[in-house]
């Protein structure tokens, strides 16, 4: 795991609903499981949980509760010979109920088990409950006597004061793409039993296939639960929207160019976390609403930002020239209070503005953005497309823009669609043959060639709205205005997928807690299709 | 049920240290046992009794004809049930913490009944060596089992859900031959113990042994290689006890001492020897010089103090501090009874009674030890003055208002009820605690009686609800004589459990609702319980129609484990009849899959969208065509069951979709099988071209990945149809077969590596910066590279070998027909690192419209 140093968790006290509970209750419920396998450990992860693992729970408790050393899944051989020198006999895995990591895991066991001399005690830890899944795998690996299974019922990572995460990976491949329909119900059981803990939710709207699949299975569970269900809380959660990520592919498909938007787009945030290189190796800094300067500076156009910062700056300068030998007590207790929650923050920031400002400086990025722009202004951009391919422009930049010119132009034109591949493919390598062919699969349109010749004429709901707000966000008005969606089911009708809506019980109005399988940004949306390590 | 004198004299409260221990009659018991000649196993917390005999003993008196028959009790010595044992020699049984009885035999297998004798599970083994060797030692535990094979291997089965071994580590002594050199104890060790985890604690994967080598107590579990602890014992360990809390162990040694360590580092808590108790001796049985026989059984009596029974003498306390004292067995305890320990105390079991010894709970000894001025006591004293008439009752009453301790008085009456077993008392310590709580108003500092915590109303309720359940198991015809301090222990679920696996339907029902539990699992036990009881008797739908009658209108019955039962004695019909009530997908699939009606299973698990559901179904249908395959006579028949699971693959989709992501982690070659199969050629294609760009990465030979593209491209030739066009990508298939061909041509003929697996502008880069301007050209024309990016390329290569001059003369012949423009110029010359002067040339000519903005 990498330094924990600088880094700092939401304090999930200020949400909507106390998200604090649900982390602790899930910490404990971990460590306790942690606990039950006794004495010096090794825990082995999922690549990608790392991070979210560590808004649960601190690498130092975990060493309090005996695990002396981490590994991932993957390569086991580093891990088997530290094992070996450590003498520690007890492997324990921490994972999902996917098939990826349940199949890595198999792997990882017998590798371990053949490299070490030793006898190796293996527990599974597997999230959120144990399916015949892994036993399956297991048996025919002829490994099912060596592991023991243990449920842990861990689901949302609470991400941020009002966000909480399945952060499961590749959903949205798994089913726009291969059509498998696991993580729904996955979503299912875990927002399920989030109304167990919160109260069963009153009115529930979905927008998508997807979410419609859900709804109805979230009903199903509430039958199926009879009188142990949940009753409808009085200060639990009010309203749902379920919403599928191919309603809206536009928002993601765009550069965000807000300070937070921006440095997802260059440095990548993940699970509220960002990671700098520096000359110490590798540093993880926590940005969320704990951070006050980031709660001021995140949504700001990026240069606002910066120029927030600067003056910030300034006036903490012109108080401690000028300012300090005048003012009272109560003034100087402001400032040391500012003091403390901004300005050992601002270093961070001001370093992160420099790194933005100069991968914002490169020729490509201006490029990119000229292109996005015209796409928002409906023009035909396909030329400065193929232009970028040619000038070398990496490939998950180009379907990243060829996604938009989809979502907004309803297709590709099909006298350019044979070319457009094939330059494509020559450029980037045949593999990407099936790249497209993903892409093509995924529900809605993403790379689908032009229907027919009227396309043109088939009114473009994108642009119902002046200059361009995220339609996701458009969606959850309208489905907040009551019952029913508010006047647009005429508007929702040219969204992609069906609507749907389930009362459980009245609905007052409320704050929102956003809940996903996993946040999908620009760059992770296209990832997700390509080839791994392409 | 014989009880002694009514009153308070009925039980017998003995001083040990500064605790009482008092001893109670629980049952008279007409089981007719010579517990000399027979070996009984009790399960914890008011628990049966499983009685087989002693071969030991009875070859000595009769021989070995009689069968060893393990008969099952209840506590009240009604029997429940019989097995008919038929195996070898019994090593060792005990009761696990569901109340299943686990037998272990001699060579190391493990058989599972339930209270009436019935199998309750497969049996399971201690491993390979238990078997090859047999066992020296055994033992049972709450959670499993644990062995010590003869050549000296600790082998221990954890858990019992998923019966596994584990190889627990000795010390290297472990195999040193003991004093008396052959026969069974030849080994160092001597006894086991298993310490049990604390009541509240999780339990853990791998719980602690202690062992007793050859002078030496170790402690060991399967997290390291070394035991965690040792301790030297002064002789060789007869008898070793763990105490339920898992705190202590003790251990009496051949030389005659007594000895209990702290659990946690072995150290030694205690020590006695035989010769320090003489006073007690004297004093309470009269006699002079301690045994000089072995005693035959030691045990914990709660978690502070131990027992010690010897035949014909009796039994000593010894308290944790060291205190110790002799008693009298028990009438109708025999010389010889069998001993339970239980949390708070410890059964005895003899062949006419049953005694329960236990130390006095605190709140019970503040209110009724004789002479006590606590709170309680003088509010207890008050109510039977106030019964009997007496005016000094309000005195006494008032004495406690306004010394201010009426609460505590009240809480004590309270707690004290609580801990009694004798109804009528329990019934007077109710009155004197509701009598007290009726004057909590009177304290102008407690306004509100119900606000006090632990005093109002409910608490007082619950205490009389709990003890009417106490009191109801209590009865000989249920005969589990457990406490309150014991119920909390085990929990109201358990118990429930238990009842009815007795048959108890109606208690364990009342039970159940009147701690507000689901009462679902009892009626759903009753339910099997009555399909099997009906045997043929009525037909299925007025069976179904009986059972409805009783379970319709509670919700959650578990109808499909019903129906399995059904399934299970031969009733596919009913099973069939009960499963359409189930709506449980999760109930339902297993069920449909195990009566064979596999497509239903399918169907059901593709509705509840549960991938695990749906891998099971597929995964049986997949297994079922197999073994049609296999023995299908002829070719007509295979292809018919090889149709049978296209057809549900392409009914279901979603099912297939997750089936074939499973697939292909496993069985890469069924996933071409079903594309092709399901009409989606083109999938398959993409499969292939997927494996032939894997084994170009992995550096196959050439053969093979010609192989898989040349399948990936017929794969999209048969795909192309009406409605889907694959000719782009067969087309595209086969100019990657080409490209390849070409790259390994070009490497040949340059013998220069590093072309092969490029993409084709990757391979038109690297022939311009090897030189190879006319390969170059070939391969833009053959794979229709546009004219502007060739062109794109070239200029890139040219700034890359920095051939300014060319580049410049290349600016100068720029006119409005080119398809470049002056910025591309710009651009690949400043990624390269042109010298300003160039640079400057280049924007220099930059001209017209917006010149300005296109220069900066």
């Amino acid at each position: 795991m990498t330094s924990a140093a600088g880094k700092a968790l939401p304090s999930l006290d200020k949400g909507p609903l106390s998200l604090r509970e649900l982390r602790d209750g899930d910490r404990l419920a971990l460590l306790d499981l942690l606990d039950t396998i006794r004495g010096r450990k090794a825990l082995v992860l999922e690549a990608d949980f790392a991070a979210p693992l560590s808004l649960l729970v601190e690498a130092s408790t975990l060493r309090e509760h005996g695990v002396e050393l981490f590994g991932v899944l993957g390569d086991g051989s580093a891990l088997a010979s530290q094992l070996e020198d450590r003498e520690i006999r007890q492997v324990v895995y921490l994972l999902h109920t996917r098939l990826e990591s349940v199949h890595a895991a198999v792997a990882h066991v017998a590798q371990c088990r053949r490299l070490c001399s030793s006898p190796l005690e293996f527990a599974w830890l597997v999230m959120p409950r144990v399916v015949s899944l892994a036993p399956r795998m297991l048996e025919r690996a002829g490994l099912l006597a060596d592991v023991t299974l243990l449920p842990t019922p861990l689901s949302w990572i609470p991400l941020d004061e009002d966000l909480i995460s399945l952060e499961l990976p590749d959903v949205f491949r798994e089913w726009t793409a291969d059509g498998d329909p696991s993580s729904l119900h996955e979503l299912a059981s875990a927002l399920s039993s989030l109304q167990q803990r919160f109260g069963a939710v009153a009115r529930i709207k979905a927008k998508g296939t997807a979410a419609v699949e859900v709804a109805g299975l979230l009903g199903r569970m509430r039958r199926e639960q009879g009188s142990e269900g949940p009753a409808v809380g009085q200060s639990g959660i009010d309203g749902m929207i379920l919403m599928d990520r191919s309603v809206d592919i536009v928002s993601p498909a765009c550069t965000q160019l807000t300070y937070e938007g921006l440095l997802e787009e260059t440095m990548g945030i993940r699970c509220g976390q960002v990671v700098l290189e520096s000359e110490g190796g590798r540093k993880v800094h926590g940005l969320n609403s704990s951070d006050a300067v980031f709660v001021e500076t995140r949504d700001k156009f990026y240069m606002d930002a910066r120029r927030w910062i600067n003056e910030t700056l300034r006036t903490i300068q012109q108080f401690r020239d000028q300012g300090i030998h005048s003012a009272d007590i109560s003034a100087l207790r402001g400032f040391v209070s500012e003091l403390r929650d901004k300005f050992v923050r601002i270093p961070l920031h001001t370093s992160l503005i420099e790194q933005l400002a100069a991968s914002l400086a490169s020729p490509g990025f201006a490029a990119r953005q000229k292109v996005e722009a015209g796409l928002l202004d409906g023009g035909d951009e396909l030329p400065a497309i193929l232009d970028l391919m040619y000038t070398g422009e990496g490939a998950a930049a180009v379907l990243r823009l060829l996604c938009l010119y989809c979502a907004v132009h309803g297709g590709i034109p099909r006298k350019a669609y044979d070319g457009l591949r094939r330059d494509f493919l020559n450029t980037y390598g045949h593999e990407h043959l099936l790249t497209l062919a993903a892409l093509q699969r995924a529900a809605f349109g993403l790379l689908a060639q032009e229907e027919g010749a009227g396309a043109d004429a088939t009114p473009d709901i994108h642009f119902t709205y002046a200059g361009y707000a995220p339609l996701s966000v458009r969606v959850v008005q309208a489905a907040l205005s009551g019952s029913g969606w508010g006047g647009v089911e005429a508007a929702l009708g040219a969204l992609p997928g069906p609507t749907a809506e389930l009362a459980q019980g009245r609905r007052v109005p409320c704050d929102f807690l956003v809940a996903t399988t996993g946040v999908v940004s620009g760059r992770s949306l296209v990832q997700e299709f390509m080839p791994p390590g392409g | 049920m014989e009880l002694l004198d009514s009153g308070l004299s009925q039980e017998d409260w003995q001083v040990l240290g500064s605790e009482f221990y008092s001893l109670r009659s629980l049952y008279s018991l007409e089981w007719d046992k010579d517990l000399a000649l027979t070996r009984v196993f009790t399960g914890q917390h008011g628990g049966p009794m499983a009685t087989v005999w002693d071969e030991a003993q009875v070859r000595l008196y009769i021989g070995s004809a009689s069968r060893p028959d393990i008969h099952i009790y209840s506590a009240a010595g009604r029997q429940l049930g019989l097995v008919l044992w038929e195996r070898g020699s019994v090593l060792a049984a005990g009761w696990s913490s569901a109340e299943e009885l686990l037998v272990v035999e001699e060579e190391g297998t493990v058989h599972r009944y339930d209270v009436r004798g019935q199998e309750s599970a497969p049996p399971f083994s201690l491993g390979k060596e238990a078997e090859e060797e047999g066992l020296q030692l055994a033992r049972v535990f709450p959670a499993g089992v644990v062995g010590l094979t003869r050549r000296g291997a600790l082998w221990i089965v954890p858990t019992l859900d998923r019966p596994r071994q584990l190889r627990l580590p000795l010390p290297a002594g472990a195999n040193a031959p003991g004093d008396d050199g052959g026969g069974p104890h030849a080994l160092g060790v001597r006894a086991l113990a298993v310490l049990p985890t604390p009541a509240g604690q999780p339990v853990p994967s791998m719980p602690e042994v202690v062992v007793a080598l050859y002078q030496t107590l170790v402690l060991v579990d399967g997290s390291r290689g070394v035991p965690r602890a040792s301790a030297p014992t002064p002789g060789p360990v007869l008898h070793l006890e763990a105490s339920l809390d898992g705190m202590h162990v003790a251990a009496f040694c051949e030389d005659g001492s007594i000895r209990v360590w702290a659990a946690e580092h072995l150290d030694v808590v205690t020590s006695l020897a035989l010769a320090d108790t003489a006073s007690s001796l004297s004093e309470d049985l009269g006699m002079e010089t301690p045994p000089d026989a072995l005693p035959d059984a030691l045990a914990w009596a709660g978690s502070r103090a131990l027992v010690l029974s010897w035949e014909g003498v009796g039994l000593l306390l010894v308290g944790l501090g060291g205190a110790a004292r002799w008693r009298a067995h028990p009438p109708g305890a025999g010389p010889r009874p069998a001993l339970s320990p239980e949390p708070d105390g410890l059964r005895l079991a003899g062949s006419a009674a049953h005694w329960l010894l236990r130390a006095v709970p605190p709140a019970q000894r503040s209110v009724l030890e004789m002479g006590s001025l606590e709170p309680g006591a003088l509010l207890f004293d008050a109510r039977r003055l106030y019964e009997a008439g007496d005016a000094r009752a309000t005195a006494e009453l008032l004495e406690l208002v306004r010394a201010g301790t009426l609460p505590a008085a009240v809480a004590a009456c309270l707690a004290a009820a609580a801990a009694e077993l004798d109804p009528a008392r329990q019934e007077a310590l109710l009155r004197a605690a509701c009598y007290g709580r009726a004057f909590l108003g009177i304290d102008p500092a407690l306004p509100n009686a119900a606000d006090v915590p632990g005093l109002g109303r409910r608490d007082a309720l619950e205490v009389a609800r709990s003890l009417r359940v106490l009191n109801a198991l209590h009865d000989p015809e249920v005969g589990i004589p457990i406490t309150m301090e014991q119920l909390e222990a085990e929990g109201w679920e358990p118990l429930v459990r238990r009842l009815v696996r007795r048959r108890h339907y109606h208690l364990a029902l009342s039970v159940a609702r009147a701690q507000g539990l689901p009462g679902e699992a009892v009626l759903s036990a009753w339910a099997c319980d009555k399909v099997t009881a009906c045997g043929g008797l009525l037909g299925d739908a007025e069976l179904l129609a009986a059972l409805k009658s009783k379970l319709d209108g509670a919700g959650g019955v578990e109808w499909a484990n019903i129906a399995s039962h059904a399934a299970g004695q031969g009733r596919p019909k009913l099973a069939a009849l009960l499963l359409d009530m189930e709506h449980r997908a999760h109930q339902q699939v297993p069920l449909l899959l195990e009566l064979g009606e596999t497509e239903a299973a399918l169907g059901k698990a593709e509705t509840s969208l549960d991938a695990d559901l749906m891998l099971d179904a597929c995964s049986a249908l997949w297994a079922d065509v197999q073994r049609a395959l296999a023995t299908a006579p002829t070719p007509q028949q295979s292809v018919a069951a090889g149709q049978r699971f296209w057809t549900a693959m392409t009914r279901h989709p979603l099912a297939c979709a997750v089936f074939l992501r499973y697939s292909a982690k496993q069985d890469p070659l069924v996933v071409t099988d079903v594309y092709e199969h399901t009409g989606h050629p083109e999938r398959a294609a993409e499969v292939h071209l997927d494996a032939a760009m894997a084994a170009a990465k992995r550096g196959a030979g050439e053969t093979a990945i010609q192989t898989e593209l040349a399948r990936s491209r017929d794969a999209y030739v048969r795909a192309q149809s009406k409605t889907r066009d694959t000719r782009f990508e067969a087309a595209q298939v086969t100019a990657l077969a080409r490209l390849r061909e070409q790259q390994l041509e070009l490497e040949a003929s340059t013998s220069r590596e590093g072309f092969l697996g490029l993409s084709v502008t990757g391979t038109i880069r690297q022939c311009h910066k090897l030189g190879l301007k006319d390969a170059a050209a070939r391969f833009a024309r053959e794979h229709k590279v546009p004219e502007k990016q060739a062109q794109l390329l070239a200029l890139d290569a040219a700034a890359a070998q920095h051939d300014w001059v060319g580049l410049q003369a290349k600016v100068s012949r720029l006119d409005r027909y080119s398809l470049l423009t002056l910025e591309h110029y710009a651009h690949a010359a400043q990624a390269h690192g042109a010298p300003p002067e160039v640079l400057r040339w280049i924007v220099d000519r930059v001209s017209g419209d917006g010149a300005v903005a296109r220069k900066a």
